[in-house]
């Protein structure tokens, strides 16, 4: 895979990661169904 | 600095995590239904230091880790440079909002957790940290090329 797609890719988890477990818990409930 | 990386990738490299952080924090916001979030307030000396002894220790992990001929081919890298991250998380993410990188500071900053008038630490100190970083380890290893 194309280096630049592969830290894209390694920089978007991160950043999810961050913004997902810092922010208040909000209605994401549905993502316990994926 | 260290060779390691060509200096022709190194944009190409930059623009891909801002993006993917600028995407990664749009996409928290629109599941999350666009929060109110409160931004950090930072005591600015402290998180000037905390930013940059992070920086400083990530960068040079990942060079002693990855880019090194002492440790090529070692099995715990990942496992070294995430745990630095947890901890530098749990323990700083609250004094300065843990970013220890110039593109996590956009994505944080794009999702309102940091200021944009406090932009100015985490580019700075990133930067240097990474720069001292990179001095260190060169004139440590100055065989390792």
């Amino acid at each position: 895979m194309n280096k630049y797609v592969v830290e894209f890719i390694r920089t978007l988890f991160l950043v999810l990661t961050i913004g997902f477990t810092v922010i208040e818990p909000g209605p994401v409930q549905w993502l316990l169904w994926l | 600095m260290c060779g390691r990386c060509a200096s022709s990738d190194v944009p190409g490299y930059m623009i891909a995590q801002v993006v993917g952080a600028v995407i990664a924090a749009i996409i928290v916001l629109f599941v999350k239904g666009n929060p109110e979030v409160q931004p950090i307030t930072l005591n600015v000396l402290t998180a000037l230091k905390t930013e940059f002894l992070f920086a400083f220790a990530l960068c040079y992990l990942v060079l002693n880790l990855v880019t090194s001929k002492n440790t090529s081919g070692n099995s715990f890298y990942g496992l070294a440079i995430g745990f630095t991250v947890l901890v530098g998380a749990y323990s700083l993410g609250a004094v300065s909002g843990g970013a220890f990188n110039p593109a996590v500071a956009i994505g944080i900053t794009v999702m309102g957790l940091s200021a944009v008038a406090n932009m100015w630490i985490f580019l700075v100190t990133n930067f240097i940290g990474g720069a001292v970083a990179a001095l260190i380890f060169n004139s440590l290893n100055p065989d390792d090329k």
